[in-house]
């Protein structure tokens, strides 16, 4: 109940209180007037709000239905009416507990018999939120009554955890079926997957002899059984500072960390040995050395899990790329007929290949690729996840990787595919991608050696699509 | 977000727009006297009461500048039986007091004035009839007053129950 109505009651209760004082009839018949005409006033209140409630509707809509967490959407509340409302509104849409915002309430004056208001609503937490129906609350002209109902329809958003999505791994832009799993060592030999049959000869045990196959073709055989190793895998997991690019939740770190996951779970499944080592700006933050104990495997999920860039105020302002000796060689070819200052000053830098070996051991990733391999003996498989930006490191790396005669997988994160700012010159990207491209097709030249890209699929199907528009304009020449 | 949106609510919209819901008493001043009810105040407690029925008429005149028909009309009736002896004429009580209602009228809910009107009309009706057929039948202030509260007290919960109704309360199951 209103203050003003409060007011009215305490005035006809004073009123008969002074009737009964003063021996008069006038004021109770005062009083019963003050009361006559408040509860006139309630009923006529009473009609009106049903009759506004009855030609409302009101719609919330959004402008995405899927977002993921943190991101803004807009929501727009239309309200419309049959009529004029006879009374005024106030429109409050009603978001959920999850939704953040700061404007929320409108009016619909008395008259009016549409109104449309759009607020921008932010969603910290994941999840799947429904925007009630607005509350109107209705008042009366003179401020006595005030009635608060929920109207219209409701609508349903979904906030997504930021993570990736639709992770692409390929080459050139072509998605690969996973290159993990069962693996045979392509040998015959003791094993369990049966091979084939062949002739018996002298030295075979006689626990190989298939008795069916001899039978059947009148001379000793022996069945053979595919051999299976145990790979031994080791991951390299690079956390440098470059790895944070990307949107929250959506780094090239967290695509290459699902991937790497994978391999933890490949791992697990067929009891391989895994080891992990991971890659900071300083060098090996974490190591893991190959084991196929159920423990450690469980130890370095957690630990790809957990592992994140280092940040920002605290990593090295430094992170020149060396020139790799094809480079130099090209450069002093080109300063050796130039003789002005800026040539003499520079022909020095280009003058000793060997710089480039002494500058790139130095390289965190280089070091510890070396450091662990040199180490371990056998077949290996290394598993490299690091970005491009360092081109001429990765390259040593996956040279000195390959040196124990072992196959290497390198998982690369195109830096094009992760600009927070989204892919806004497409044609630039592509001009970026195809660079990127030629730089992974030299590393999966050599021998032993695959490089695939890893990013989202939707941006690296929009840069290709960009590239085909740009084929098709400039009639078949690409850069 | 929630204190700001309180805050808001009471003070104005996030559009701007003021939200002092119209000033009722102030935004139908001119609406008052533009009806000469004003000057049929004074003129009928001249006519009752003389000139110290002008007197108050005037002062009623002049309190209506900043109080309400509704609360006007309370005072008018205070000064009719403070200015009009009781046992004055039926007349002298009664054209007054008709003036003074007249105030409870200039005012209205919506635009509709005549289901205004009628619903302010009928419910006097009603709660006046049975305050007075209190009266009538015990000859007792006391009990017309309890009456009275009484009928206003049940008008006042049944008409919240019918607006409830309306809205969709108390469906059956």
């Amino acid at each position: 109940m209103r203050a003003r109505v409060q007011f009215l009651i305490g005035l006809v209760g004073l009123l008969s209180l002074w009737a009964i004082a003063v021996e008069r009839l006038l004021p109770l018949i005062g009083a019963a007037g003050i009361a006559a005409w408040v509860l006139g006033q309630q009923f006529r209140f009473a009609q009106l709000v049903a009759e506004t409630t009855e030609s409302l509707t009101a719609t919330p809509t959004v402008s995405r239905s899927q977002v993921p967490t943190d991101e803004t959407t807009v929501v727009t509340v239309t309200v419309e009416a049959a009529e004029p409302l006879p009374v005024r509104c106030l429109v409050k849409p009603a978001f959920p507990a999850g939704a953040e915002t700061t404007t929320t309430t409108f009016s619909l004056d008395r008259g009016e018999n549409s109104a449309k208001r759009s607020v921008e609503v932010q969603w910290p937490v994941a999840g799947t939120f429904t925007i009630e129906q607005p509350e109107f609350t209705m008042r009366d002209r003179l401020g006595l009554f005030e009635q608060s109902v929920s109207i219209g329809e409701t609508e349903t958003i979904r906030v997504q955890p930021r993570a990736p999505r639709n992770i692409h791994v390929g080459e050139g832009g072509d998605y690969i079926a996973a290159g993990f799993g069962e693996h045979s060592a392509e040998q015959s030999g003791s094993g369990l997957e049966p091979d084939d049959v062949r002739k018996y000869v002298p030295g075979d045990t006689i626990r190989n002899i298939d008795w069916k196959a001899t039978a059947r073709l009148g001379e000793p055989h022996v069945r053979e059984f595919e051999a299976e190793t145990d790979r031994e895998t080791i991951l390299f997991v690079d956390h440098r500072a470059s790895m944070d690019t990307g949107v929250t939740g959506e780094t090239k770190l967290e695509y290459l960390r699902q991937v790497g996951l994978a391999f933890v779970d490949s791992a697990q499944e067929l009891s391989d040995p895994l080891g992990c080592y991971s890659i900071g700006d300083a060098g090996l933050t974490r190591s893991f050395t190959p084991s196929a104990n159920a423990d450690q495997q469980l130890s370095i999920r957690k630990h790809l899990q957990s592992v994140e860039p280092p940040d920002p105020e605290h990593s090295p302002a430094d992170q020149r790329n060396p020139v790799s000796p094809g480079q130099m060689r090209t450069m002093r070819q080109r300063l050796e007929g130039d003789e002005s200052p800026y040539s003499e000053r520079l022909t020095p830098f280009f003058a000793r290949p060997e710089t480039y070996v002494e500058r790139v051991i130095d390289q965190p990733l280089v070091a510890a690729v070396q450091s662990v391999t040199s180490r371990l003996d056998g077949a290996l498989w290394s598993v490299i996840f690091t970005d491009d930006t360092q081109r001429a490191e990765l390259t040593e790396a996956v040279k000195i990787a390959r040196q124990s005669e072992g196959q290497v997988l390198v998982f690369i994160a195109p830096t094009v595919l992760y600009e927070p700012g989204g892919l806004s010159d497409l044609d630039e990207a592509y001009d970026t991608y195809a660079d990127f491209e030629q730089f992974r097709t030299s590393l999966a030249s050599m021998e032993h050696v695959s490089a695939f890209e890893v990013g989202p699929a939707d941006r690296i199907s929009a840069v290709l699509a960009s590239g085909q528009t740009q084929w098709t304009n400039t009639g078949g020449s690409l850069p | 977000m929630s204190q700001t949106l309180q805050e808001r609510s009471e003070s104005q919209t996030d559009d701007g727009r003021e939200n002092s819901w119209p000033a009722s008493w102030r935004a139908h001043r001119q609406s008052r006297i533009d009806g000469g009810i004003l000057l049929l105040v004074i003129a009928a407690f001249g006519v009752a009461a003389g000139l110290p029925g002008i007197a108050a008429g005037l002062l009623l005149a002049v309190s209506w500048v900043v109080l309400p028909n509704v609360a006007v009309f309370a005072a008018g009736v205070i000064a009719l039986v403070a200015v009009v002896p009781g046992d004055a004429a039926i007349l002298s009580k009664g054209l007054p007091f008709t003036a003074l209602s007249g105030l409870l009228l200039t005012t209205t809910i919506s635009d509709d004035w005549l289901r205004d009107h009628g619903a302010i009309l009928g419910m006097w009706l009603v709660v006046g009839g049975a305050m007075l057929a209190g009266w009538i039948l015990s000859d007792s202030l006391w009990i017309s007053a309890a009456v009275l509260s009484g009928a206003a007290g049940a008008g006042f919960i049944g008409i919240t129950v019918f607006g409830l109704k309306q809205l969709g309360a108390f469906k059956d199951e």
